[in-house]
């Protein structure tokens, strides 16, 4: 059964501080720190590539969890931030700078917040299909270069950042059942023009207020499971706000915000907290993603 | 202004900031004036919508700031009572 063996991280030393911005944006503290939920905001070095931030996540897996790249099969990037203009596709040049074999298959997935589910979905099903034991799941999504710093709607919430999870037959977490929609209706609602991204943050909280409770009620049902038998719930950070919402409808206790110390980092925030989980006791985890599309993907791990 | 409407719409901004007391509140308040913030407005109107519901299209958005305002708004559609 192939699943999660390991996860490493890269979050790039530089920081936005968010109360500031804030303030100059005309917002108190409170609404930062408190709604919004972010006091900073990590920041790639203007010239670092999105391959730059994947290729250090794929080093730290290799230097601190003791794991190697050169066995993949595959080298699959989630990102809608792609090096250069997306051709070649970002993942062919993380392979083509790690050095990895020719007969490694690299593919982008060009997916937002529900990228990382929806990547586990995409690439275990890829490798079963195609018969690979071991692969390469990268978020890398770096949105300072999408990001008006004085738009009100975005310029407070997303941090840079990459993540890669080893895929392989030996995991630690086994993945699956899954629930994944999209609201094409509302896919303007988060979108890049000439350049810079704009969100409708009254439509993307209605649609998290929504659909969220309802993915994750009917994948903890498919499971055979009720929400007492998760150990943690690990939801998109969009905002504090919107992850208090969600748990406040599922009548559950709000999970941990680590997000606050470096912002949304889109398809990498879910892996990120993961990481911190890897070597913990939680037996079942679940993990919901959500953001542009308007699509969300919702799955449960359980610890083999 | 229908009465009952507008209980129900305190109600709602009672539930989404249960920390401040706006039973006193005039229903022609602003909501900014009343400590409300644009994430509080989002969930109000996500409530608005639930209970009656209805949709709130984008371009009324900002006018619909003050429980008199949304309790006309909902009166409007003729859903009030149901």
């Amino acid at each position: 059964m192939i699943g999660i063996r390991s996860i490493a991280s890269y979050l790039p030393p530089d920081r936005v501080n968010a109360v500031e911005r804030g303030r100059q944006l005309g917002f108190d503290e409170k609404f930062v720190t408190g709604k919004l939920g972010f006091a900073a905001l990590s920041r790639k070095s203007p010239a670092a590539k999105t391959s730059d931030l994947a290729v250090a996540a794929i080093h730290r897996l290799e230097r601190d969890r003791g794991m190697t790249a050169a066995n993949a099969k595959c080298v699959v990037v989630v990102t809608q931030n792609p090096d250069d203009d997306g051709l070649p596709h970002t993942s062919a040049i993380v392979h083509r700078k790690l050095g990895l074999s020719p007969s490694c298959f690299a593919f982008d997935i060009s997916l937002g917040c529900s990228g990382y589910v929806a990547g586990l979905a995409a690439v275990i099903g890829f490798m079963h299909c195609a018969g690979v034991d071991e692969g390469l799941l990268i978020t890398a999504d770096p949105y300072s270069a999408i990001v008006d710093p004085d738009d009100r709607n975005t310029a407070l919430i997303f941090g840079d950042a990459a993540t890669v999870t080893l895929l392989a037959s030996d995991p630690v977490f086994v993945v699956g059942n899954f629930d994944l929609g999209t609201v094409g209706a509302a896919a303007d609602a988060l979108r890049v023009a000439d350049g810079r991204l704009s969100m409708n943050g009254r439509a993307v909280f209605d649609f998290a207020a929504r659909e969220i409770p309802a993915s994750v009620e009917r994948v903890i049902a498919s499971s055979g499971l009720t929400k007492d038998d998760v150990d943690r719930f690990i939801f998109h950070p969009g905002s504090r706000y919107v992850v208090d919402t969600i748990a406040r409808r599922l009548a559950i206790d709000s999970p941990p915000f680590p997000s606050a110390a470096y912002g949304n980092t889109v398809s990498s925030s879910l892996p990120l907290m993961l990481e911190e989980l890897i070597n913990g006791r939680e037996q079942v985890v679940l993990l919901s993603g959500f953001g542009v599309g308007l699509g969300w993907a919702t799955t449960i791990l359980r610890r083999v | 202004m229908d009465e009952t409407i507008a209980g129900k719409v305190r109600s709602i901004v009672q539930e989404v900031r249960p920390e401040i007391d706006f039973s006193q509140l005039p229903v022609s308040a602003d909501f900014d004036d009343a400590g409300l913030d644009s994430l509080d407005h989002a969930s109000i109107l996500f409530s608005v919508q639930e209970t009656y519901s209805i949709v709130i299209p984008d371009d009324v958005v900002d006018v619909l700031k003050s429980i008199e305002a949304i309790a006309a708004f909902i009166q409007s559609h003729d859903v009030g009572r149901h």
